[in-house]
């Protein structure tokens, strides 16, 4: 497993430590092995919700990020792309309303479909998809 | 479990840090105090507020991107008065070269305040500091452990550098760390962490009596020769973001 282990590994440059609001905390008894100062404890999710006046949500501000991306599949592209944009503070906009998921996937024809599948066709990688 | 709503100063910080008073019957956070995180989210939402500032969501993201060290800033000035007395007097037997590589890192901590950003160098020469001050810890208590075991790993002597830093690097010590470098800024020859700070740095090496006071002095020398060795001998390389990184392991 170790030879593989550059292929799912990151690590990347950053601000703060876990003292500060930005939290980047580390264990310093690594540092007599790793000799740089390796953090783990970090904001995995960040989430700013602002609630406007208007009780439709219309003036509602949703932002959100995660550190690393949202595909376990390190293929998919979409891996590790969140990654920078959530180090430097540039979050992203939550949509809430249904609208924009449907203005979305018309958009770029794309469909969500789900099947139910039983616990042996799981397991066995028996999925229809 | 205890709450509240709505709370009178208008606002609600969580960092790790205690959610209940002091009164609560049930203990709420990852700590028994305030973390230096919720203390620094704390201190820019209180300056806005005399600031008369309206906050907005990108004042929350701002908050949550600051890399101010409120400890590290606060400890910084007091830090540097006790390693200037010690590392001067004659009774700790620093020796000329010593008493260089001391004033050469603490010159990077001059007007450090506290910002842990990457093209900081004092970030690094502070971070690396406060590792080997934090190794001269506990050292002469050996009458708790020489036999035993590591309490993590069974195959580990009880009493190694990784446990003993295992065991402080932790929300409650750093608050005792806090404590600790305040009364000996305020108090230069006081004796009272003498046998926390003992042979830190191995039995023999100092004569002197105060071995906190030591420790803070030879912590700049110790974290010198380890950036030389491990990192650069270039000072103007010792940047933050060359030194810490966010490890995503796999």
């Amino acid at each position: 497993m170790t030879k593989l282990k550059p292929i799912w590994h990151r690590e990347v440059p950053v601000g703060g430590n876990g003292q500060t609001p930005m939290c980047s905390k580390y264990l310093l008894a690594r540092i007599e092995e790793t000799k740089i100062i390796k953090s783990t404890h970090t904001a995995n999710y960040k989430q700013v919700i602002n609630f406007g006046q208007d009780p439709s949500g219309k003036e509602d501000i949703n932002l959100y990020s995660a550190e690393t991306g949202q595909s376990g599949n390190l293929f998919a592209g979409n891996y590790f792309d969140m990654n920078e944009r959530h180090l430097n503070g540039t979050l992203h906009t939550m949509y809430t309303d249904f609208k924009h998921l449907y203005q979305f996937m018309a958009g770029n024809n794309y469909a969500l479909t789900i099947h139910p599948v039983t616990m042996r066709e799981a397991m066995e990688g028996r999925m229809d998809l | 479990m205890p709450f509240h709503i709505n709370s009178d100063k208008g606002y609600y910080v969580t960092a790790n840090n205690r959610q209940v008073p002091e009164t609560a019957r049930y203990s709420i956070g990852a700590t028994h105090g305030s973390t230096t995180r919720s203390l620094r989210i704390n201190e820019i939402i209180e300056q806005g507020i005399k600031d008369g500032k309206k906050f907005t969501a990108q004042d929350m993201v701002d908050i949550q991107q600051d890399v101010v060290d409120a400890a590290a800033r606060a400890m910084t000035p007091h830090i540097l008065k006790i390693a200037e007395t010690a590392v001067n007097a004659e009774e700790y037997g620093f020796t000329q070269k010593d008493k260089q590589d001391v004033k050469y890192m603490m010159d990077f901590l001059k007007d450090f305040k506290g910002e842990m950003s990457q093209d900081s160098i004092p970030a690094t020469v502070y971070s690396y500091w406060h590792y080997f001050f934090y190794s001269g810890f506990l050292h002469s208590y050996t009458s708790l452990g020489e036999t035993g075991r590591a309490w993590r790993n069974a195959d580990e002597p009880f009493w190694n550098l990784k446990t003993r830093l295992s065991l402080i690097d932790n929300y409650g010590f750093a608050d005792f760390y806090m404590n600790l470098v305040l009364h000996l800024g305020q108090n230069l020859q006081s004796d009272r962490f003498d046998r926390l700070c003992a042979n830190g740095f191995g039995e023999g090496t100092y004569k002197g009596a105060r071995s906190c006071q030591y420790n803070v002095a030879r912590a700049f020398i110790e974290a010198k020769k380890f950036i030389e060795e491990n990192i650069s001998k270039d000072s103007k390389t010792w940047q933050w973001k060359n030194v810490h990184v966010n490890e995503y392991s796999n």
